[in-house]
């Protein structure tokens, strides 16, 4: 079945927008954060570089640039790190986690490095391999830290603030959790990896609800990576192994899933399509040009508060796929 | 069942052959639970939980459809081998690989070559037959053989002599025409266009079946006559007791005795051929089916005689060591490293030198491989600080402290291996010059494990120790 470009359900409809990206700008894209003034931040594991990049997103088509390759600023720097995710904090300084290194960085919005926090180790302010990771607006932070299989509380500064879950399968236990975000109450969603499920807390890490198992089925999950919410409570899940996003409402029961609408090549690759002839021929020569709008592995999944956008990151295509949510859709005539 | 020094030397010898060998720990605890017991846990990798490869994605994202990877796109495989639990399963896809031998040098697409190691995986102790159907689909092995230039106006005999020359016959069962009319009956079996791969990443390619691009005229193939396509044709060469027997010299020289060089079999009989006629009966009974046909060789008593008549591969002196040491689970840098080493050590994974595999045996051993066998093993048995040695460093502990009792107690513990007198007087020599081994403080310990550590680090260093 093609692929939809707009996808409704349970009054809510997602109209796609655009896609953003290419080889060279988003090559090994793993996770994205918003900064000021459409700006991006990403991080990237392409094969033989990882990097933290800033870029201009702005509201109109090909409206985009690179800003700033923080690796290019000091290559040395991000030799044997593993940038994993970020998220801008209310002072607009940028946390990194490395799963490498196990630490947090944090960078001004030019990509100097102002600080790190943590080690490897399992105490207080401690990671094994660190990855999602979120800001309040209170001066603190929640970082999934992954392989001790619980979310840790800190400050800014890296102080340990309260720390919740522990290794298993239980209510409020985790696998590997992997993407979080919070909503506009405080509490703290998380997509515990390994368990194919989200789980959601309030600020204080006292276990909420859960929802999803795994499998492929609606509202199955298969190793979820990441989640968002939205200011009407919707929750977005990038389903990695099942190469979708799902959106569920407030308590976690299933709407819809979108598989992905990239119907045109982004700026930058229709650039490097049109002078490559043999590629502009190879893509001629194939029966259907339709899995080029389908997500592969997508590792992310953020909201656009300020302009009702849900940016997914299309972690294998190397691209972030953009849907506007309208809640006043109403489809042409049957006739038209 | 009693822990002896013969059943765990047996049981040693089979999960050296159908693993990548295994700590004492397990061993005693596969020796208790019986031979015969651990052959059929073997064969049943269902029951195991499988790898989840995934925990490898996650890490090394580029490793989903990998591309030329400066020569680690085996390091996912690599991976899934170090944490597998079923490892017989992998040491079919490792057999499976060395007979139908594709490269990504020529194919330029390692998943389409992990795609067919994946369908090993799902398929090896199975039908032979499967697998021929399968790999004559994989598009991997199409564009490595040319099929998709074999037209039913103009024929490319490539697939259609490695078929029977490689595959399943050998040479000297079949006729030139043969070859001729066998790639007649494989016209059409070609591949989709992919979609390109540089603005993002890459694609897979799908088997086609082109009914317009079929032969559909009569042929003639081993003495039958017929409008044959390809699937007939693998019924009868299937049919042939020929090639029973050359599977079955391939299985019993992977799994049982270093057989010659597989070109020189159509004029080398095999070293033991009561054994290949055994193993070629079971094989043409079971309808080649190979799950049965290792039961019966792994149970049958020439195998269970053919202790260290094999040279370890490069994977399996990799894969054994980093399981024996431990903490080596996590998909980390030293993955891509432990891939290259294998490299490096004469065997490119999903990259063999041509066709015809690798030259295995004796072969697989010149200066430099062997330097980077002893090094890459003494580094790891040398690192006191893992799991698997110092494991090895507490069953140390319990034996007498004389420098003669270590030694001994270190060559079992590394095999068990049988080593000359000779040698072994050179190792007792070198753990003299510590005097009575005494683990009873911190730093006694710390000199002893040493030392311990040295004397092991000699013994992977010996002949003796590059067999499996």
């Amino acid at each position: 079945m093609t692929p939809s470009l707009t996808t409704s359900a349970a009054g809510r409809t997602y109209d796609y927008n655009r896609v953003v990206g290419g080889r060279e700008q988003m090559n090994g894209i793993v996770s994205m954060a918003f900064g000021a003034k459409d700006e991006i931040y990403i991080t990237q594991k392409a094969l033989f570089f990882f990097d933290v990049s800033k870029l201009k997103i702005g509201p109109e088509p090909n409206d985009e640039e690179m800003i700033i390759s923080f690796r290019e600023k000091d290559p040395d720097f991000f030799e044997g790190t593993w940038p994993a995710c970020l998220t801008v904090g209310p002072d607009h300084d940028i946390y990194v986690t490395d799963e490498l290194r196990h630490v947090i960085y944090v960078f001004d919005q030019d990509g100097v490095l102002k600080r790190k926090f943590g080690s490897l180790g399992t105490g207080a302010g401690e990671f094994d391999r660190p990855s999602g990771i979120i800001s309040t607006n209170n001066d603190s932070i929640y970082v999934c830290d992954t392989m001790n299989h619980r979310i840790q509380h800190v400050t800014t500064m890296g102080k340990s603030i309260n720390e919740f879950g522990s290794q298993g399968s239980a209510e409020g236990q985790f696998q590997s959790p992997w993407g979080l975000d919070i909503d506009s109450d405080g509490n703290v969603f998380i997509a515990d990896h390994k368990n194919h499920r989200i789980q959601k807390f309030d600020a204080e890490g006292n276990f909420i609800f859960t929802f999803g198992t795994y499998g492929s089925g609606m509202g199955e999950l298969d190793h979820p990576t990441d989640v968002a919410v939205d200011p009407d409570g919707d929750i977005y899940v990038s389903d990695w192994a099942n190469n979708r996003v799902q959106v569920f409402d407030s308590v976690g029961e299933y709407l819809l899933q979108i598989k992905g609408s990239a119907i045109e090549l982004s700026k930058w690759q229709k650039r490097y399509v049109e002078s490559n002839p043999d590629v502009v021929k190879a893509r001629r020569r194939v029966e259907s040009l339709e899995p080029e709008m389908k997500f592969a592995l997508p590792t992310g999944v953020n909201y656009d508060k300020s302009r009702d956008r849900l940016f997914v990151v299309d972690s294998q295509r190397w691209r972030i796929q953009i849907f506007n949510k309208l809640k006043d859709y109403a489809e042409a005539q049957f006739n038209i | 069942m009693t822990i002896t020094e013969t059943n765990l030397n047996l049981m040693a010898h089979l999960m050296r052959r159908a693993g990548f060998g295994a700590d004492r720990d397990e061993l005693e605890h596969r020796v208790a639970n019986g031979y015969e017991a651990t052959v059929d846990e073997l064969l049943h990798p269902e029951q195991q939980i499988p790898v989840d490869y995934y925990e490898f994605l996650r890490y090394f994202p580029n490793w989903w459809k990998p591309g030329t990877m400066g020569g680690r796109g085996h390091a996912g495989w690599v991976w899934r081998m170090i944490n597998t639990r079923a490892p017989l399963q992998e040491k079919l896809c490792l057999f499976y690989h060395q007979i139908f031998a594709t490269g990504v040098s020529k194919v330029d697409h390692y998943d389409e070559i992990e795609d067919m190691i994946d369908m090993f995986r799902e398929n090896g102790l199975g039908h032979y037959k499967t697998i021929l159907m399968e790999v004559a689909k994989n598009p991997a092995m199409i564009y490595w053989l040319d099929n998709h230039e074999n037209h039913a106006t103009s024929i490319n005999e490539n697939w259609g002599r490695e078929l029977l020359e490689l595959f399943t016959m050998g040479i000297g069962n079949y006729t030139e025409t043969d070859v001729q009319e066998c790639s007649r009956a494989f016209t059409g079996w070609t591949l989709t266009h992919k979609l390109p791969r540089f603005h993002m990443g890459r694609w897979d390619w799908e088997f086609e079946y082109r009914p317009d691009d079929h032969d559909n005229g009569e042929k003639t193939f081993l003495g039958q006559t017929g409008n044959f396509n390809g699937e007939e044709i693998i019924d009868i060469i299937l049919a042939q007791p020929a090639t029973a027997t050359f599977i079955a010299r391939h299985l019993f020289s992977f799994f049982v005795e270093d057989e010659p060089q597989v070109p020189s079999w159509s004029v080398t009989p095999p070293n033991n051929p009561e054994a290949v006629d055994a193993i070629a009966n079971v094989l043409f009974e079971s309808d080649y089916h190979i799950g049965t046909t290792l039961k019966f060789i792994l149970n049958a008593d020439f195998f269970k005689e053919s202790l260290f008549a094999k040279v370890k591969n490069p994977t399996e002196v990799v894969i054994g060591t980093l399981r024996l040491v431990g903490n080596t689970e996590r998909p980390s840098p030293e993955t891509m490293d432990w891939a290259i080493d294998i490299t490096n050590m004469g065997q490119d994974l999903l990259n063999p030198p041509s066709v015809e595999g690798w030259h295995t045996g004796i072969e697989w051993i010149n200066s430099g491989t062997l330097m980077k066998r002893t090094n890459f093993t003494a580094e790891l048995m040398g690192d006191l600080t893992r799991p698997g040695v110092k494991n090895i460093m507490g069953r140390l502990k319990s034996v007498e402290a004389s420098p003669d009792a270590i030694v001994t107690a270190c060559l079992n513990l590394m095999g068990p291996l049988d080593v000359e007198d000779d040698i072994k007087k050179e190792l007792i020599e070198h753990a003299e010059t510590f005097g009575p081994f005494d683990w009873d403080n911190d730093s006694d310990n710390e000199n002893a494990a040493a030392v311990a550590s040295e004397i092991i680090q000699l013994i992977v260093a010996l002949r003796e120790y590059q067999f499996a």
